[in-house]
This record gives structure tokens, sequence and C-alpha cells, in this order.
């Protein structure tokens, strides 16, 4: 016979961790966005958010349109100038997350970083800043003054 | 007959010892005759897309030129991160494919890293088709034993990657994963976490599960008692000191769902194989064997192509 009462234990002890591994995520996360801001004198914030990409459209490649691509929403590590007010957000990685916290991902394009927990997560978020590709883009927002716009 | 070659793609895999734990070999021996195996496979059983574990940075391209395998262009995952060695390779028809994305999907947990796959976005240049194609070559057993959560989270993670191109797509994706697991098609990190089933009428069923043909292959090829002596070996890779058996189905070729069902691509079982090539293998068994694993192969034609020209390319 099922026990409801282990399930229901079990439940609340899953739920009871996953909070605290969101809020281990979140707290690298904040760290992380006020070392970049006071890096770059307030130019640069690094977040978590939803942001439009274009990619490959197989079904329309599969109807036979060659090379087709689709605007979908990704949610992404990202970029942005918080002194300009509607400023150019910048992709920096995609990143995805467990509903329990970890793992969690971040994708570079070119490479993919499955963080198990919070040390994994802090070297790859390193790793990420470290990027050549994630570096020039970031390089443009350090060197956008507020009447600029990013290409 | 319009283009043949574009109408069916043999795919190979093979662990060829070139450069174990990523450091090219110093015998010649094994040089010659990974060589030799490799320009086989190309020439002999016109593979298209041969994927190639153990093999360190410019192995293939000497390969490629020595033995004049024209038409042919190297993709490399090799070279070190850090404590990561990265030791994959893929040689393929430049004229049938070409390559428009490739990553490599790295898991970390504290200090310990594993290295989960290559993913490998191939377009087909006459159709813009695409194949998602993800190698790998997990960590031996005596590094991460049977059944530790850290191989099956390989498994996890591998499936996480195969989730999201399931999610994402409106028509179903042509998703090929191969390599050697050091995991069997029975063990959990394979059926269960990366659900890559045996089961090919479930697979038709629901386009969420893997079709996995090397079920098939996980015993003696030929029964016990027969006329004939017995040909070929059970299994992919022979390990002398195995306990219950010599030899295990670690390299494998598993297919989306699209394969079996639905998809403009359609695997043909038949040419899906373990190749044990006559004149390359024969000592595999000996305590000098050059080599410990075979290479396994698999066939995809478009479904209108079925028409047993390929049964005459063998």
């Amino acid at each position: 016979m099922a026990s409801y009462s282990n399930a229901f234990k079990k439940g609340l002890k899953a739920a009871k961790n996953a909070v605290r591994a969101k809020a281990e995520i979140d707290a690298v996360f904040k760290d992380l966005e006020s070392d970049i801001l006071k890096d770059t004198d307030g130019n640069v914030k690094i977040s978590r958010r939803e942001v439009d990409v274009d990619e490959n459209d197989d079904y329309l490649v599969y109807l036979g349109v060659a090379n087709a691509k689709r605007s979908t929403r990704v949610m992404a590590i990202a970029a942005e100038n918080p002194k300009i007010s509607n400023g150019p957000v910048k992709l920096l990685a995609r990143w995805s997350q467990d509903p329990r916290g970890y793992p969690c991902k971040i994708d570079l394009g070119d490479i993919e970083y499955i963080s198990q927990d919070r040390d994994a997560l802090q070297e790859n978020l390193a790793r990420m800043l470290a990027n050549p590709v994630v570096g020039e883009k970031l390089a443009a927002f350090t060197e956008l003054q507020p009447e600029q716009s990013v290409a | 007959m319009a283009d043949s070659r574009t109408q069916s793609l043999r795919i190979a895999w093979w662990n060829s010892r070139l450069a174990p734990k990523g450091k090219a070999s110093s015998d010649s021996t094994i040089w010659k005759r990974a060589s030799a195996v490799i320009a086989a496979l190309i020439k002999r059983y016109r593979i298209d897309l041969l994927a190639i574990g153990e093999v360190a940075e410019g192995q293939l391209q000497r390969i490629v030129t020595e033995s004049c395998l024209e038409g042919f262009r190297v993709h490399e995952s090799t070279g070190r991160d850090g404590r990561l060695q990265f030791e994959t390779g893929l040689l393929y028809r430049s004229a049938l494919f070409r390559i428009i994305k490739h990553k490599p999907i790295l898991s970390f947990h504290g200090s310990k890293r594993n290295i989960v796959g290559n993913r490998i976005d191939l377009q087909i240049s006459r159709s813009g088709e695409l194949f998602y194609l993800f190698v790998s070559h997990w960590s031996m057993r005596r590094t991460i034993p049977k059944n530790d959560p850290r191989r099956l989270k390989l498994g996890d993670f591998l499936r996480s990657d195969v989730n999201e191109l399931l999610s994402d797509r409106r028509s179903p994706p042509n998703i090929i994963l191969l390599g050697d697991y050091n995991d069997e098609p029975f063990d959990t990190s394979i059926s269960e976490c990366l659900f890559a089933t045996r089961d090919r009428r479930l697979a038709q069923k629901n386009g969420r599960l893997l079709y996995n043909p090397f079920w098939r292959h996980l015993g003696e090829p030929e029964p016990h008692g027969g006329a004939t002596a017995p040909a070929g070996y059970p299994g992919t890779a022979y390990h002398r000191s195995g306990d219950e058996t010599c030899w295990r189905t670690v390299d494998q070729i598993i297919f989306s769902s699209a394969f079996v069902e639905g998809g403009n691509w359609q695997l043909n079982e038949a040419l899906t194989s373990i190749l044990q090539l006559e004149g390359h293998f024969d000592d595999i068994t000996h305590s000098k064997a050059v080599f410990d694993h075979f290479p396994v192969i698999a066939t995809v034609e478009r479904k209108e192509q079925r028409d047993g020209e390929l049964q005459q390319r063998i």
C-alpha cells in the first residue's frame, strides 16, 4: 500500500531543498552582477532574463525551405547598460535550470557547461566571462556612452 | 538515377586506440593498422560519416592525406582543457554535409568534471535538412563504476540536450547518438536515463523515445550447435579480465524516433551492425592485440529510396 505520509514528507523536503538551491543560485548571480557593475563603473549589468533570438527552423527546412529561420524567445544570461533606458540587451549565453535548482546549464553556442553545485556554477560563470566572444560583447558595452547604442 | 549518394547515408563509430587518453600512441603498428581500418571503412564500406574515439590532434588529417581519402573533411574535438581530455573526431564526405554548429557538453560537480558528449549539427548540402549528432566517449568503468550516480548523470545530461531538440521542433528532428558509452544497451544510463529503447514499436508510437538497434547485438551472433563454426564475437569491445563476460556492447549508434517513424530518413536496420573487418581484427582476443573495439555501422535512407541498391554496395 502506498505510504502517502512518507511521500508527503519527501515532497516537502524536496521543495525545501529546491528553495535553498534556487536561493543559492540567485546569490551567485547577485554577486556576479555587483562585481561586474563595480568593475565597469556601472556600465554593464549581467542578469538572467528572456531574450529574442533567431534560429534554424527545422520544420520549414523539412517542408523544403532551405535555411529557414524563426524568431524565438529564450531564457538567457544577458548584458545591458543600466544607464541607458530601453538600451540594447545582448545575449551572452542561454540559461536553463532544473526545477530543483541544480543542475543548471550555460550554453555559449560553441560549448555547454552543466553545473551541479555552487562551486561548479561559479567556475562556469567565470569560464563564460573569460570566453573571447563574450568578452567582445561586454567590451562593446564598456565603451558605450549613454547616447550611443550597440550594433 | 539521381545522385544516389544523397539518398542513403552510412554512419560509423570506432574507438580507434590511436591516442589512448588523448596521447598519440608511439606504436607504429597501431598507426599503420588503424589507418588501414579507417581507409577500409571509407573505401570498402563507403562510410559517409565516421566518428572516431581516442584520437589526437592532427591524426585524422594525416590519415586522410596518407590514405588518399579524397572528398573527406576532418572535424576534431581534441586537446586538453584542465583535467578534461577531448579525444574524438569526425571524418565526413564534404560534398554531402556541412557542419553548421558544434559544441562540447561538459558537466561539473565541485572539482569533478566529465565530458557528456559533443553535439555536431550537420546540414545535408543538397536538401538543407539537419542532422543532430551527439558523439560521446564516456569514462571507463575503472574511473566511474557501473551504476555510479555520475554515470547515470551522463545519461541524464545527454537526454536533457536531446529533450531540448525534441521540445523545440515542429517536425521530428533527426537525432543520432553514437560512441563508446562504456555502458551497454541494458545499463540504466542508456536504457532508463537516455530512454534508448529496444522496443521499436513503442519508439514508433512515442516520439520522445530513442531507438537503440544495438540491443540486437548483445549476444553470440550464431546459435551454439550449428553446422558451421561460430562466426564473429558477442560484443563490440573485448575486456580480457572480464569476470562474467569478456565482451561488451558498449559501442552503439542510437536514433531518434523520426528514423523509425515519420521522418524523411529511415533507419535500415539490416545494414546496422558490428563490423568485424576481416583481416584487421583477427587477433582482438590475443594478449598482444592492437585493438580492443570493433567499429559499429548504421545506414539511413530517404524513405522513397529503399530499392535494394544499398545491398549491392556492401
